[in-house]
């Protein structure tokens, strides 16, 4: 009788592992479709990120600095992906800058933004969604610092962003996110250039 | 002598239970190893394949600038081209501007990536690329 026990034991014993093999087998699929998936994501706003890095380079070299291809390219995106959008974008000339705030986050935020060492030192302004707003400037030293907040998806975003504003220079902060059934992929880029 | 019969039963058992057990303990180590030794179905990452290859390939002519150059001229076959060269030869590949559906299969898995374009050196222009790949 204590034979046919352990028989059964291992008749039981086995029919766990048979079911524990299928289980594996089942997540290391679902883990490589998500991996797929996951990456298939990431390329896409890697892709967002890196156009709005070559504009703001290729605005670098052009005698008339603004934000329109900025703007436009950013409405052409939201017409195919669900894309969530901020910008900010800043050109110095000597002690002159101009400052534009982009919001196409699919709902209106409160946007701040302090500067040191400016004329103006806060602008607050209230952005309905899919709209840029524009504020010039001008500062007593250099180097400054622009300081910005505004609420996305609930969270209060805030970012510092250094500015110099000897010479020509050009700064671009985007915070994109790109949503896809539950999933997103996010990514922030700061871009600095200086001729 | 009679408990010796009774002992000698018992050593009997004994060993017939041991190897019973081993027989037992032997068959769940075969089955094991038969059971992992291949999956019990086979997944099929041919797809994900399809996908990563298409999307490896876009890659590497999105940085270094050739999709952009391409696009610029709307030189779909050129890009085309550059892609076919570095996918398997198993995989077919479409590339649209305008991410039209008019020349793929309808009869089979067919994985697309898109990339958008938004200038080509000084100049700015607004480009959506698709490039779509089946397995022959």
């Amino acid at each position: 009788m204590k034979g046919q026990m352990f028989l059964i034991a291992g008749i039981i014993l086995l029919l766990g592992i048979i079911t524990l093999a299928n289980i594996m087998n089942i997540y290391s699929v679902f883990e490589e479709m998500r991996h797929t998936e996951a990456s298939d994501m990431n390329y896409r706003v890697d892709n967002i990120a890196r156009e709005y890095e070559y504009m703001i380079s290729a605005m670098s070299s052009q005698s008339q600095i603004n934000s329109n291809n900025i703007r436009s390219f950013t409405e052409n995106i939201t017409q195919y992906e669900d894309v969530e959008i901020f910008f900010l974008l800043a050109y110095a000339n000597n002690s002159d800058y101009t400052m534009w705030a982009g919001n196409y986050l699919k709902d209106s935020i409160n946007f701040t933004a302090n500067m040191s060492y400016s004329i103006i030192p806060d602008w607050n302004i209230f952005l309905d969604d899919k709209s840029v707003s524009f504020i010039i400037n001008n500062a007593t030293i250099t180097d400054i610092e622009i300081n910005i907040s505004y609420t996305l998806n609930n969270e209060n975003e805030k970012q510092s962003l250094p500015m110099r504003i000897t010479n020509n220079s050009i700064i671009g902060f985007f915070d994109v996110r790109l949503n896809e059934n539950d999933n997103f992929a996010k990514k922030r880029i700061f871009v600095n250039r200086t001729w | 002598m009679g408990k010796r019969i009774c002992g000698d039963t018992n050593m009997v058992k004994a060993y017939l239970y041991t190897i019973e057990l081993m027989i037992t303990l032997s068959i769940v180590f075969l089955i094991i190893t038969f059971v992992f030794n291949a999956p019990s179905f086979r997944p099929d990452f041919g797809k994900n394949v399809i996908k990563k290859s298409i999307i490896n390939s876009a890659e590497y002519m999105y940085y270094n600038d050739e999709l952009r150059k391409f696009m610029e001229n709307n030189n779909e076959s050129l890009v085309e081209a550059r892609i076919i060269q570095m996918v398997p030869d198993t995989i077919t590949i479409e590339v649209s501007d305008n991410c039209d559906t008019a020349n793929l299969p309808q009869f089979l898995d067919v994985y697309r990536v898109k990339y958008y374009i938004a200038g080509y050196q000084e100049r700015y222009f607004f480009k959506r690329i698709c490039i779509s790949g089946w397995e022959q």
